[in-house]
């Protein structure tokens, strides 16, 4: 961890103002990706991952109450908001709606190229045709043509990825891009990503709710659950040895496809505390089948190991 | 797309005959006639009158003749306007009503288009606010108590404007009626506008176009506002509507030589053929208009495809 961070997030906290109290999304949040890494943020449904990654884009909705600080390394004054779309990118969850449905594809990506890099249509045109290429799209000329309900949700999703990659982003935070698509898609894709981060030594934060998805390409892992940090490793560490409890409940309940074909699919009961409720302790605590009476009171600190790991939890698992 | 026009213009007609029909009967079956007055007249002379009009004759006759007529463009002559035909009623005051029909649909469209989209991009703040106090207003307003309400203020009060009257070559004279029959479709679409622009910069390929870090102006009109105007022109055939109906009362107050006044005075006169006709250039621009809206909308949005 010796190289200088791209993205840095310190105490970073998420809300909005609602009826019936406000709403967390994000609860004091801290985290860094150095240039080149993959980092994946792991988490069900509501734990704030995409509320994550669009404070980082500066991409809230302008109710939305932010506190904290995001620096990113390659902006001046660090502020993300001036090369947002040129050293940050960012890849959205469903392909299906995240293009511009009347305009066509070549237009959608050469308007990137004309407005950072103020060249010439034809010379922009030019270079999407050749990130359509290097993303495995077959027909690069024609799909630059196509509208696009003209294409299926995979090439969509390759032609955001190609969009982003454009002006040759330091960091592309990557939003489930994954979830929308079938399982043979999303393998390629992914391989798309790992490739692509070679090449182009790019950092990814790559966010997704499963945990197979970030394994193969993340070399470091977030867990996040309830708008916060529980835990963070070095991938095969925290696959190795997870010591937060929900981490491990994660990792219990993703299926094994070498194993036996269990009669009930492995699943975590109960529910994470909604984005209105208050909790003094553990958010975890409900769910935990380590919890002591501690855990319902006293929010358990950051604990920071020598080997890159920390976690949040009064009853770790044994290391 | 041309077989597609063709095809929708072909269906309209079985539509035509029912209105035609429909109105034929109603009108038919209303007390009085056309030739009722304060006095009565002598019973002979009645008689005359409607063997020269074919009123005396039975009235699946008088009907079938009607059509007949009709298939050859003739609207038959006014009971009313001695010595003038229906047509010639209409070719003469059609551009008129047509003239400031088209100028205040196109006024609502542009003003009301803008107005929404300012008011959905400062959402929550004054100007929304004002835009859609302002809107309500507008469409509650009925145009027989704002055209005499303007024409009190700029034209006895200011003498800014004439208050009535019609002179083609004269845009003064347009001005009240105009602003009259703009303002409710106008205040319609400033709303539709403003209503499908915030959902439309909700979505997700404008969050897409956010991140790409293109400039607000780039994402407003290149990315958002085609699709926000899809509600914009499904509404235009009901603005047509809105604005014939407000053209009624508009031209009988400023005493404008449009059609629009035929259509009431020749209902009250019983006066057939006027109301038929009148019955019949309004549906068929309806239903064209009806038409337009599906070309602009597939124009619109290219997902969009006119097949017959």
């Amino acid at each position: 961890m010796s190289v200088a961070p791209v993205l840095t997030v310190e105490r970073l906290r998420v809300g909005y103002p609602g009826r019936d109290g406000s709403i967390e999304a994000v609860r004091d949040v801290s985290l860094g990706v150095d240039a080149g890494e993959c980092v994946g943020i792991v988490g069900e449904s509501g734990s704030g991952k995409t509320q994550l990654c669009l404070a980082v884009m500066g991409l809230l909705p302008s109710n939305a109450r932010i506190d904290g600080i995001v620096r990113f390394a390659g902006a001046p004054g660090d502020a993300v908001r001036t090369v947002r779309g040129e050293r940050i990118a960012m890849v959205f969850q469903d392909p299906q709606t995240a293009l511009t449905p009347h305009l066509r594809i070549g237009t959608q990506m050469t308007e990137v190229l004309v407005h950072h890099r103020r060249i010439a249509v034809r010379e922009a045109r030019e270079a999407a045709r050749a990130m359509l290429a290097r993303v495995g799209i077959s027909d690069p000329a024609r799909c630059l043509r196509r509208y696009p309900h003209e294409l299926s949700g995979g090439m969509r999703q390759r032609v955001l990825i190609a969009t982003s990659l454009l002006c040759a982003p330091q960091l592309l935070i990557a939003d489930e891009p994954t979830t929308a698509l079938d399982v043979t898609v999303q393998a390629q894709v992914l391989e798309l990503l790992a490739r692509l981060r070679r090449e182009q030594r790019m950092a990814i934060l790559l966010v997704s709710h499963d945990l197979a998805v970030v394994a193969g390409l993340a070399a470091r892992i977030v867990v996040m659950y309830a708008g916060r940090v529980v835990e963070e490793a070095p991938a095969d560490a925290l696959f190795r040895s997870p010591r937060h409890p929900y981490t491990a409940a994660l990792i219990a309940c993703a299926p094994n496809p070498d194993g036996p074909i269990p009669a009930r699919m492995a699943t975590l009961p109960g529910r994470p505390p909604g984005a209105t409720e208050r909790f003094a302790g553990c958010p975890f605590v409900s769910r935990c089948d380590r919890s002591v009476e501690r855990c319902r009171h006293e929010p358990p600190p950051m604990v920071a190991l020598d080997d890159g790991r920390r976690f949040a939890c009064h009853e770790p698992l044994p290391a | 797309m041309i077989r597609y026009l063709l095809v929708r213009l072909l269906g309209a007609l079985p539509t035509l005959l029912a209105i035609v029909t429909i109105s034929f009967f109603l009108i038919r079956f209303a007390p009085g006639g056309p030739f009722d007055q304060a006095r009565a007249l002598p019973a002979d002379v009645v008689a005359n009158l409607n063997a020269a009009y074919g009123l005396d004759r039975p009235l699946w006759q008088q009907y079938t003749t009607y059509l007949r007529h009709l298939a050859h463009g003739d609207f038959g002559p006014s009971f009313r306007y001695k010595d003038f035909s229906v047509t010639e009623l209409i070719r003469e005051g059609f551009p008129v009503s047509a003239t400031l029909g088209a100028i205040a649909i196109a006024i609502a469209l542009v003003v009301g288009v803008g107005v929404g989209v300012v008011a959905a991009l400062h959402r929550g703040r004054w100007i929304d606010h004002a835009t859609i106090g302002l809107s309500v207003v507008a469409i509650a307003v009925p145009s027989f108590v704002l055209l005499p309400a303007l024409g009190l203020l700029f034209g006895i009060e200011l003498h800014w404007l004439p208050v009535a009257g019609w002179d083609p070559t004269s845009i003064r004279d347009y001005v009240l009626p105009v602003v009259t029959l703009c303002l409710p479709p106008l205040a319609y679409i400033a709303r539709l506008t403003r209503a499908s622009m915030i959902e439309v910069m909700r979505s997700a390929y404008v969050r897409t176009a956010f991140a790409k870090g293109l400039p607000l102006r780039t994402i407003v009109l290149k990315h958002a506002l085609r699709p926000a105007l899809i509600p914009v022109a499904s509404y235009l055939a009901p603005a047509v509507a809105m604005t014939m109906t407000g053209s009624l009362v508009v031209e009988t107050i400023a005493g404008l030589p449009g059609i629009g006044r035929y259509l009431v005075q020749g209902a009250l006169n019983r006066d057939y053929t006027l109301v038929l006709g009148m019955v019949i250039v309004y549906s068929t621009l309806l239903i064209s208009m009806g038409l337009v809206v599906d070309v602009l909308i597939a124009a619109l949005d290219p997902r969009v495809r006119l097949e017959a």
